[in-house]
């Protein structure tokens, strides 16, 4: 400060905009050095000023002249006040592109690495971050999920519309913290998911069903996706939305028609329909190569018709990941999409209602279906012990070479032949033991509630409301079963066990609401 | 290493490079053609190189950046990979002044590998603070006027909550 103050020929180079254009260089030394002058009572200016500022109104006479006065103390305070403070903030400025050694193009390219929420911040740091983090790469990945809701259309609309054309990922919706750990989920970890995700929650969450908070988000909130030419759903590669309640099937296929490059999509929590979405995924993006789609109702939405099933194989030859978890598939329906899909590696069908199991007959071989890695049909009520004997027969004649995951547990057991309230799981039917001998390279789950033994549905439905009690004896069962069952952590029982309670509330919720045969026979 | 310097006689060639302090160093061909810019001037030069000039580095930095090209040298196997993961790890661990300069330098010697994890560190160092700790971390001063920041925390109030 001192120095500027003293060196008046510096600063009169300076423009100063309030002066007289006519007589800019008397006026700019005038003012200079009255300001320098003013500036230099360093000490108790206040008291000074004051005392100098009653003394001339009292040598004015008029009233009015006082105001005056007044007035002109007032302006000048303030155009003071605020020099100041435009000064402080230019050397701030200054300061920061001297601390801040990077470039533009490299600051940009560090907040493209950004979590979208992070970016925020980094914008309200400071100008310089602000400028940068306005660059349409930093939101090629935007990633809006939250715990609970708090983001809104307007905010995904700003967020797309600052991506542009840049966008290739767009994540949305509530999306519950990573309660449950990865337990018995974690050979699950499938190189598609990993390259293509960094999340951290497990496939095994019951991520619809915790999720039940309602979101701000709307049935519009994808439309800034469409547009005009050039519009930022053209070249996104990965949608996710999760329990983005008012979304329906007209807004969703809306979006998706806006996106012909996606490659991932999933879908958890949503009320729409599946097969008005897999006609959507087939009419619009055919490069698909990722889908997971979780119904929002478990069981009840029995929409997916064959031919739509042929026209998603047909229309989608890329695909090599399909998640389908809680809808109603028949297995003929099923076969064409796993035998139809040639590149398929990953299938999981978890909590599917319908499914028996008889779509995987003479798969593995040379009919499609071959180059399966992970095959997830966890949970499925109806799923056949008969069935699951028959696939571990097969595995162990050699087909399914590249299997590298199954998962056919069921915390109710499995399906007997004839009538699927019979509970059952033998392991003499199904050659568990000789699979594991066999084909060591395959991570087999089979979690059952008991080796061999009946449970009826009313009993199954006692032990869930109580499974806090049931749940030591499970343990204890388990570790009878041999080494098998020694890899699933204690977590995988309190995932089950937690998403057990919830299915019972689940059910008892339905029954007032909808009739279907299973829920039916829960009721009585 | 022992499969690449037998393999060719080549990689085992020294190159001469000089920093912006008039240092000089000597670094094996392999190691230096990491950087896309060095190797193009090798090959605009041929062998009659003498030295090659790098007036943005200084020689500090230099070494640094020469270090993870060495380290970098061989395509990595599978059972090395978690090994140098720990390296990178604790090679982008230096103070700031540091991480700015031979993140500058990898930006002008075109290497990319390096930059890519030299701006991943940057971005680790932000990643998670709030608008006040960013500033405190990188030692920057707020700039906006009262308006400008009720403005910008108004757009993106929902990272806010």
């Amino acid at each position: 400060m001192d120095t500027l103050l003293h060196s008046p020929s510096s600063m009169a180079k300076r423009p100063c905009p309030s002066q007289n254009p006519r007589f800019p260089n008397l006026n700019q030394m005038n003012m200079d050095q009255l300001l320098g002058t003013l500036l230099s009572l360093t000490e108790s200016p206040s008291l000074c000023i004051d005392l100098s500022f009653e003394r001339l109104l009292d040598s004015t006479a008029s009233d009015s002249d006082q105001t005056v006065l007044i007035d002109r103390a007032l302006k000048l305070g303030s155009v003071l006040l605020e020099a100041g403070k435009r000064s402080a903030r230019k050397r701030a400025s200054k300061h920061n592109s001297l601390a801040w050694a990077l470039p533009p193009d490299l600051t940009i390219k560090v907040f493209s690495m950004l979590d979208t929420q992070s970016l925020c911040h980094a914008a309200a740091a400071c100008s310089m971050f602000n400028k940068c983090a306005m660059d349409p790469s930093c939101y090629a990945f935007i990633d809006l999920t939250t715990v609970v809701p708090r983001v809104n259309n307007a905010v995904v609309s700003t967020m797309i519309h600052r991506a542009g054309k840049a966008l290739q990922s767009l994540k949305l919706g509530v999306l519950p913290g990573p309660s449950v750990s990865a337990g018995s989920c974690q050979p699950l970890v499938y190189t598609i998911r990993n390259s293509v995700d960094v999340s951290n929650f497990s496939w095994n969450d019951k991520r619809s069903r915790q999720g039940k908070e309602s979101s701000i988000l709307t049935r519009s909130c994808l439309s800034p996706l469409a547009g005009d030419s050039g519009a930022p759903g053209t070249l996104l590669r990965r949608l996710h939305l999760y329990n983005i309640e008012r979304m329906d099937n007209t807004s969703l296929c809306g979006a998706l028609s806006a996106c012909p490059s996606l490659l991932d999509l999933e879908i958890v929590g949503l009320h729409v329909e599946l097969r008005q979405t897999l006609m959507s995924v087939s009419a619009n993006c055919n490069l698909i190569e990722r889908l997971f789609f979780e119904s929002s109702k478990t069981g009840r939405d029995d929409s997916l018709k064959s031919p739509t099933c042929v026209d998603f194989v047909n229309n989608c030859p890329h695909l090599t990941s399909l998640a389908l978890r809680g809808f109603k598939l028949h297995d003929y329906k099923v076969r064409i999409l796993v035998k139809g899909f040639r590149k398929l590696k990953y299938v999981d069908f978890s909590t599917s209602y319908s499914i028996t199991g008889t779509f995987l007959r003479n798969l593995g071989s040379n009919m499609g279906g071959n180059l399966l890695e992970v095959l997830i049909l966890r949970d499925c009520m109806h799923l056949k012990e008969v069935e699951a004997a028959r696939l571990l027969t097969t595995i162990l004649a050699g087909d399914f070479k590249f299997l590298r995951h199954l998962d056919i547990s069921n915390r109710e057991g499995l399906a007997s032949e004839s009538d699927w309230y019979d509970r059952c799981y033998s392991s003499s039917v199904i050659p568990i033991k000789q699979v594991l001998e066999e084909r060591p390279d395959i991570c087999l789950l089979a979690e059952f509630p008991s080796d061999g033994s009946y449970i009826g549905i009313d009993q199954m439905f006692d032990s869930e409301l109580n499974s806090d009690i049931s749940l030591p004896s499970q343990l204890s069962s388990h570790t009878s079963e041999g080494s098998l069952f020694m890899s699933f952590s204690e977590s995988s029982y309190n995932s089950d066990h937690g998403s057990g309670n919830e299915d019972g509330r689940d059910a008892s919720y339905v029954i007032y609401e909808e009739s279907s045969d299973e829920v039916d026979f829960l009721a009585m | 290493m022992a499969s690449s310097t037998s393999g060719s006689s080549s990689s085992s060639k020294v190159v001469k490079i000089r920093s912006s302090d008039n240092e000089n160093f000597e670094v094996e061909e392999a190691a230096a053609a990491r950087s896309e810019t060095i190797k193009k001037l090798l090959e605009d030069v041929g062998d009659d190189a003498d030295v090659i000039p790098l007036p943005n580095v200084d020689a500090k930095t230099l070494v640094k950046v020469m270090e993870w090209c060495k380290k970098h040298m061989d395509d990595v196997d599978e059972l090395n990979k978690e090994e140098m993961k720990t390296w990178d790890a604790e090679f982008v661990d230096m103070d700031q002044s540091c991480l700015y300069n031979v993140l500058l330098a990898a930006n002008f010697l075109n290497i990319k590998e390096l930059l890519d994890q030299l701006t991943q560190k940057v971005a680790d160092m932000i990643k998670g603070k709030s608008p006040e700790e960013i500033r405190a971390t990188f030692n920057i001063k707020n700039d906006f006027t009262p308006e400008e920041e009720a403005e910008i925390r108004k757009q993106n109030a929902w990272a806010f909550e």
